[in-house]
């Protein structure tokens, strides 16, 4: 979601230095426990609770960044008095710099990013996606640590009167050197928490890690497998009613009249509610809710134009053809070198719109008290969203979001809508909590959806078989585009919409002549952010492209990708030797046995994948097995990694296999599990992840996993069949699984 | 009025013959364990157990479920020691966003009370739950350390 522009806000920078941006020296108001600093609190009974401003929905962020802070604190994380937890209050300090400058935070320097950093700090634009926590947090949260340490180091010197190589630290406390005197860090907090913090502290070299880089089970398992975690949609709260919304089917189309008799005499129901092109249904039982909401009478005026996917593809073509160009960027000539090539592939490619389907439907409970404050429990990627739809609402200054686990997020609730229907609900029965909970058909007709795609290419090869020119549009929605227009009030530029062509622009390979150009096309269709973004679709267009040239030329997959990785791309390289050795590489099958191979950077990571399968007669295909490598840079959790990779490959194979929503009518034909299909066990391949050694930097595990699935597809598909799908899902060319 | 006995205790409700089960144990209940995902029993994460077998409690209505037992994800940990599918999802790691879990713990819970040595195609077959997040690597090798367990204890 990068990219926003801060040009002219004329925020004065006397006000902006007052912004904390390094969350060393954060308290919090109240209690009688201590924090030190915006990241780790101490209660006098020595719980040590690790806030993590990340929302976890599934990627094991609670896990993975509260390991930076135990490193650091010499914390065992498994301990019982180690809480972790989102926390309750915002802070400018919590800011996803990384996401919205798109820069690691070791990287941020000069008075650009000092302006931009307090600028973002000053509206608490917590945030998570692009899958950055780690990213941000991996200096800061081994900071968070180490300052604690030190402040409860100096705490215990001072207590004991000893110099600090007298101290030895332990699990959550210190003891003298021989092993008298224990103090816990519950002792210490309160006294700790009165000195200044310190300007410089020195971090563990990763030699001594002890922590970081260890297979550490996730924090979260025991509630997740014995029914105590509370995702959104299980929070109760006194007297609490609960509400679904239903909205015409047709998008766009807006409320002329509700008649709501017959569902205002349903058992349960205490209120019903417009609100714009929404009707909101209060009961005391969400199946109450359901059912007067199915009882609802509403009669809708249609839009102008009803959305329809042949003509939304038409819409597409028409842009290619046309060559409405929004981004453009050519090096060297591609079109002379096509000409002159020794060989030319014309290829289309074609992608559809997607949802996202998170498990736990769309939903929020609020608060709303007579005075206008505001409390919120909310499965959101964005606290900020959620307060800023709550605020615009008309709620005071005081409005507290309570970040709960989600239920998967995948992009979609980066989203105010859920907030904002739950909301106006609360706002009608001030006093009362109300938990609002979207049926799954409102979940899919409603999501804001991943963009199709077309993507035209010419392709030049010379002679000897090598890639010497690719001249590439796209034609699709933006992303960002859309995601502004609906949730951000007022204007917020942001140049050309950069993950449009994520992963097609910087394609890694040597190709001397290459022009890659975007037309992105308006539509009526909500857009969003769908894990991995526009590398989804252009992981399947790159690589399914270097696949066609591969064969083209004759040329072994590996060996033709590698030919045409240059030195700059020794990482990309080490994927694919590594890949080739571990999936145990012997050509690509034949004969309906195949495998295929793709490879694709996103996110600061590299995956590389080979996906066998089996094609029978009837097109029917067995998923064997994938092989899968990630050079993610340092690793800090290899359990999660592995997990992220696996769930990440699931994701796009159910993408590639199924995944396919339709506008007919004005409305979204796919509307549950029965015509949105997933992949399931019975299906699901053995995924194997092998992780390269790395002291580079971390990047992100949540979706570099996702790109590489379609194309190692298709391409293992060829490989088996002859048969090259250039359209997803597979499914339309016939393919069952 | 409909009395069940959930999770070992008897308890009334005056509430609709149609209420699907699930609605009844998350709303007026208070037992949030058993997730609401579609609502037609398409993805498994509302999946109870009644009278022994495995159901899919958001298409079952309260009357056709009077009177019986009702185990959720709630009550298979017993005297504050996990089942043994609990412990091996524990030790496998398997749960990303869990939302799903206690959908598949239940489901690997009935399969293994009544085959406690699955194939890898008994389990292909009684495990059909959808898990977005993809866990299913791990809920295979969770699936056999469990009917491990189980067979040592």
């Amino acid at each position: 979601m990068g990219g926003l522009s801060l040009a002219g806000l004329g925020i004065g920078t006397g006000y902006l230095a007052t912004v904390d941006v390094t969350g060393t020296g954060a308290r919090r108001e109240g209690d009688a426990s201590a924090d030190l600093t915006a990241w780790v609190n101490i209660t006098p009974d020595n719980t040590v609770t690790i806030y993590v401003p990340f929302v976890e929905m599934g990627q094991g962020t609670h896990t993975g960044l509260a390991q930076l802070v135990c490193e650091e604190l010499g914390l065992d994380i498994s301990a019982d008095n180690v809480r972790v937890t989102h926390p309750h209050e915002e802070m400018a300090v919590y800011t996803n710099w990384t996401m919205f400058l798109d820069e690691r935070p070791e990287h941020m320097s000069g008075p650009m990013h000092w302006y931009a950093k307090r600028f973002m700090g000053s509206m608490k634009l917590s945030a998570t996606g692009g899958s950055t926590a780690m990213v941000a947090s991996w200096s800061q949260m081994r900071r968070a640590g180490a300052v604690a340490r030190h402040m409860l180091q100096q705490a215990a010197m001072q207590k004991l009167g000893v110099r600090s190589d007298a101290l030895v630290l332990q699990h959550a406390g210190f003891r003298l050197a021989d092993g008298s005197a224990p103090l816990s860090f519950g002792d210490l907090a309160q006294a700790a928490a009165s000195l200044e913090p310190p300007q410089d502290v020195d971090l563990k070299p990763p030699g001594a890690f002890q922590v970081i880089g260890k297979p550490v089970r996730r924090i979260d398992t025991a509630d997740k497998i014995t029914g105590k975690a509370r995702f959104g949609i299980d929070v109760r709260l006194q007297d609490g009613l609960f509400a679904t919304v239903r909205r015409p089917s047709v998008l766009g189309a807006t409320i002329s009249s509700v008649d709501d008799t017959k569902a205002r005499s349903m058992r349960g129901v205490r209120d019903v509610i417009v609100h714009q092109d929404a009707v909101i249904v209060i009961a005391d039982n969400t199946w109450r809710a359901f059912q007067a909401a199915d009882a609802l009478d509403i009669d809708d005026e249609p839009p102008g134009e009803l959305l329809d996917t042949a003509q939304m593809i038409a819409g597409l073509r028409a842009g290619l053809d046309g060559q409405d160009l929004s981004q453009q960027y050519v090096s060297g000539d591609p079109k002379a070198a096509i000409a002159s090539a020794a060989r030319r592939l014309d290829v289309e490619y074609q992608t559809p719109y997607l949802a996202h389907a998170t498990m736990e439907p769309m939903n929020c409970t609020v608060l709303w008290r007579q005075n206008g404050s505001v409390e919120a429990w909310v499965p959101t990627q964005s606290a900020a969203m959620a307060r800023q739809a709550i605020q615009s609402l008309g709620a005071n200054e005081d409005v507290r979001i309570k970040v709960t686990y989600a239920g998967g997020g995948f992009g979609r609730r980066a989203e105010k809508d859920f907030v904002t229907y739950a909301a106006v609900a609360a706002r009608a029965h001030a006093g009362t909590p109300v938990q609002l909970v979207w049926s799954r058909e409102e979940d899919m007709r409603h999501d804001v959806f991943r963009p199709a795609s077309i993507a035209r290419i010419a392709a030049g090869l010379d002679k000897s078989g090598a890639l010497t020119a690719v001249d590439a549009t796209l034609a699709t929605h933006s992303v960002m585009a859309s995601y502004l227009a609906r949730n951000v009030d007022g204007p917020a530029g942001f140049g050309s919409d950069r993950t449009t062509l994520e992963g097609l622009r910087d394609m890694p390979y040597d190709v001397n002549n290459r022009r890659i150009a975007a037309c992105e096309i308006e539509t009526a269709i909500p857009i969003g952010f769908w894990r991995s973004v526009g590398h989804s679709n252009n992981a399947f267009i790159v690589e399914s492209l270097m696949d066609e040239c591969a064969a083209a030329s004759g040329r072994d997959p590996f060996e033709f990708r590698l030919a045409h990785l240059g030195d700059r791309h020794a990482r990309h390289k080490a994927v694919l030797e590594t890949l080739r050795d571990k999936a145990g590489w012997r050509g690509n099958g034949g004969d309906g046995y195949g495998r295929g191979l793709a490879l694709h950077a996103s996110f600061r990571s590299i995956v590389g994948a080979v996906v066998d399968l089996r094609v029978g007669d009837d097109k029917r295909i067995v998923l064997e097995k994938v092989t899968a490598v990630i050079d993610c840079g340092w690793v800090v959790n290899p359990l999660l990694v592995e997990a992220q990779v696996q769930g990440g490959m699931n994701f796009g194979l159910t993408a590639a296999c199924f995944g396919q929503i339709d506008f007919a009518e004005g409305r979204v034909v796919q509307d549950n599990f029965d015509s949105y299909e997933m992949l399931r066990l019975d299906a699901a391949p053995d995924i194997e992840v092998h992780l390269i050694d790395s002291a580079d930097l971390p990047g992100g595990v949540g979706e570099p996993g996702t790109p590489v699935a379609a194309p190692a597809l298709v391409n293992s598909l060829f490989a088996a069949t002859g048969e090259r799908v250039r359209r997803l899902p597979i499914a339309t060319a016939g393919y069952s699984i | 009025m409909y009395t069940l006995k959930i999770n070992g205790i008897e308890r009334t409700f005056d509430v609709e013959a149609d209420m699907p089960l699930l609605w009844l144990l998350r709303d007026e209940a208070d037992l949030t364990g058993s997730k609401f995902g579609c609502g037609i029993g398409l993805c498994g994460a509302c999946s109870v157990i009644v009278d022994g077998a495995l159901v899919r409690s958001c298409i079952i209505s309260v009357s056709s479920v009077a009177g019986s037992d009702v185990r959720t994800v709630e009550d298979i940990a017993r005297d504050g020691r996990l089942s043994a599918v609990q412990q091996a999802w524990l030790e496998m790691d398997v749960p990303q966003c869990g939302y799903c879990q206690s959908g598949v713990i239940m489901a690997v819970t009935a399969l293994l009370e009544t085959t406690p040595r699955p194939t890898a195609s008994d389990v292909e077959e009684a495990i059909s739950n959808i898990c977005r997040c993809g866990t299913y690597d791990r809920i295979r090798a969770a699936i056999d350390r469990a009917a491990q367990i189980l067979a040592a204890s």
